[in-house]
């Protein structure tokens, strides 16, 4: 059984970082400024789920490690670090709660990645002008965020049989 | 075949989501109705200032950066907009348009550069809605 957990993890790392090179391939950045789905939460959702927190965040940290590398650099990091804490913290929490489905869960991680990210930008360029963009944002994080929580919802369903400790 | 707990979740879950759409409608109205025309635009490099210029008035400005790299902004009919750049990414070029409200920011996060639209026009201020 021990071999399963880090499988797992590593699984979920890989099938995170497909999922954050997919997000850059669909075009929606042309309605607003660097928005995407944020389709590898629906991976972070299903380790929160199934593994647990902590197990979340570590899968959330290497991806985001791993994304910069590959797609990013240095500010995409700080972006991704940013965004991926501040949203994995709201999420655990909230489902701690037992009180919401993984919709709420997953709409509150859209909202809270982009307001981590609009602070990361507030910091570094040192203008706190940008939270201008955070209305936009905010609506945007929403509708990604439900896009994510239907097909995290699906995934979970579908797994719900599936034996992964 | 729902369990009560299912459906208490789901009303939960429409509650939160109704909160947050209002909070999102809201904050865009207000900074709608806020909106004003900008006088300035204010270009800082590292978070220090590099200079402000006119909005009324079409230029082009070169931004040189120490490691030799450099942000073009332009300036025209009242509106301000990058217009090349030696950064990786080209955000700035490609993804954040033209500026012309109070407010309005084109951010250059590799280059640390930001244009800011600031007020100032004057007698523009009461004339505002």
């Amino acid at each position: 059984m021990k071999t399963r957990t880090l499988t797992v993890p590593a699984l979920a790392v890989s099938l995170a970082l497909v999922l954050s090179y997919v997000d850059h391939l669909i075009p929606l950045s042309a309605t607003v400024p660097g928005i995407r789905i944020g389709l590898a939460n629906i991976v972070i959702l299903f380790v929160l789920y199934r593994l647990g927190a902590r197990y979340a965040a570590a899968v959330s940290l290497i991806r985001v490690l791993l994304s910069s590398v590959l797609f990013g650099g240095i500010t995409a990091f700080a972006y991704g670090l940013a965004g991926g804490a501040l949203s994995l913290t709201v999420m655990a929490l909230l489902r701690r709660t037992h009180r919401f489905g993984v919709m709420a869960v997953s709409i509150c991680g859209g909202v809270l990645h982009n307001c981590g990210q609009i602070l990361v930008a507030i910091l570094v360029t040192n203008t706190p002008a940008i939270a201008s963009y955070l209305p936009v944002l905010w609506i945007s994080g929403i509708a990604a965020g439900a896009v994510v929580g239907i097909l995290a919802a699906l995934v979970l369903h579908r797994t719900r049989n599936l034996p992964l400790t | 075949m729902k369990s009560p707990e299912a459906k208490r979740k789901l009303r939960n879950d429409l509650l939160l989501i109704l909160v947050l759409l209002l909070t999102g409608v809201i904050a865009i109205t207000i900074f709608t109705l806020t909106k004003k025309e900008g006088g300035f635009v204010r270009i800082t490099v590292d978070g220090e200032l590099y200079g402000t210029y006119p909005l009324d008035t079409d230029a082009d400005i070169r931004i040189e950066h120490p490691d030799g790299g450099y942000n073009l902004l332009v300036i025209r009919d009242g509106a301000a907009h990058m217009e090349s750049a030696t950064c990786p990414d080209l955000l700035c070029v490609e993804q954040q348009g033209w500026i012309r409200h109070t407010g309005e920011t084109i951010v250059c996060l590799p280059n640390r550069t930001v244009a800011e639209v600031i007020g100032g026009r004057e007698g523009d201020v009461d004339l505002a809605p």
